[in-house]
């Protein structure tokens, strides 16, 4: 068989297999998408049921009554619980990681963040490396980082000890907002946040 | 709009076969192949301005049904209970190739590693080039090569000896 005959035997087969959804059921559903869009970026918020809500609640002026979107607390004397209740300010997040002794690259992507530069679903930045060297005991899992959970609409806490992090290392982490879409069931906002352990080098965690 | 419909609608028509095509070839499963193309559909509708410009809009749709497919799976792995997730890894992994093809084929198929079976998606049914596969996939055309060299011994490895098979009075 040569590489013409390997393809015609692939693709006849599958010559009976057609696409049975009608147009219109996708022009509906493209349009409920687009829909769902626009609100998103008019409300500029990452969840549509709580949307209306927490935007009110960003809007009071002087915004005193705003929660902090995140804390950081000191456990131990290496050790730290990151809780996460909103995807905003994740340089200040990373700065103060930082101040605790901890190399870290933090990014949040919210729903209104243009799927392109979203890193909800991508893999480690190209720029990092993953940190195969000894020492701590994070759970690497390789390229796929640590998945630390869904909350909703943010409430996420996990603990990061600096024994884990030698020198030559660090973190990078993303908190990504996304809805989930199953058939049959309630779309539901869920917030996913996702570790790495990396090479700490300048291009991936900066200077 | 009127008009946009309309070109959205030809693309749908003249393109929706060949897309699900490669789809099922990537994930071995026709309901899970329809269900991931028509929200691929969905979204290029949501996006036509800009799909309708794309060098390749057939092979956006497909990349977009692949990552949604990505999104699925890595969702299903954490979220399905212990006591099933065996069974759906086995059907995913391509143990289980189900639809009305011809089961051997699906099965020679989902035997190929994932990246050789997204390469013979796009070549052999989308016939897209080297270039515009090495494009689609983030890899380098040389990989594109390899993996489709790869992937054609490794197809006419399991695919001659059913030929023979067939072939005998």
């Amino acid at each position: 068989m040569n590489d013409d005959d390997v393809m015609t035997a692939v693709r006849q087969p599958l010559a009976e297999v057609h696409m049975t959804t009608p147009l219109d059921d996708v022009v509906r559903h493209g349009k409920s998408l687009r829909n769902r869009r626009w609100l998103r970026g008019t409300c500029g918020v990452t969840a549509l049921a709580g949307a209306i809500a927490v935007a009110a609640a960003l809007l009071v002026p002087g915004g005193s009554s705003t929660p902090p979107p995140w804390t950081v607390t000191k456990v131990s004397d290496d050790t730290i619980k990151v809780s996460i209740h909103d995807l905003r300010d994740p340089e200040g997040l990373q700065k103060e990681l930082r101040a605790d002794g901890i190399r870290a690259r933090v990014t949040f992507d919210s729903l209104s963040t243009p799927p392109s530069i979203r890193a909800h679903d991508a893999h480690l930045p190209k720029v990092c490396i993953p940190y195969r060297g000894t020492g701590g005991t994070f759970p690497d899992n390789g390229n796929m980082g640590s998945d630390l959970g869904y909350g909703y609409p943010t409430n996420i806490e996990f603990t990061l000890s600096t024994s884990d992090y030698p020198s030559g290392s660090g973190i990078v982490i993303n908190a990504a907002a996304a809805i989930r879409i199953a058939k049959g069931e309630p779309n539901q906002h869920r917030t996913l946040v996702r570790t790495w352990r990396v090479v700490d080098t300048p291009k991936c965690l900066g200077s | 709009m009127r008009h946009d419909r309309n070109d959205f609608a030809a693309f749908y028509t003249e393109s929706r076969d060949d897309c699900l095509r490669a789809v099922l070839v990537r994930v071995g499963d026709l309901d899970k192949a329809q269900e991931l193309v028509a929200e691929a559909y969905a979204r290029a509708w949501d996006r036509w301005p800009k799909v309708s410009r794309h060098p390749a809009p057939r092979a956006w749709v497909v990349r977009t049904a692949l990552n949604a497919h990505t999104s699925w799976w890595r969702r299903r792995r954490r979220e399905v209970p212990a006591s099933d997730h065996e069974p759906a890894t086995a059907a995913l992994a391509g143990g289980e190739p189900t639809g009305p093809v011809d089961p051997a084929i699906m099965a020679a198929l989902q035997r190929l590693p994932a990246r050789q079976r997204e390469v013979v998606a796009l070549r052999i049914f989308l016939d897209l080039d080297t270039a515009r596969t090495a494009e689609v996939l983030g890899i380098a055309p040389g990989t594109v090569t390899a993996h489709l060299a790869r992937a054609m011994a490794a197809l006419r490895d399991e695919l001659s000896p059913l030929q023979q098979q067939e072939n005998q009075p």
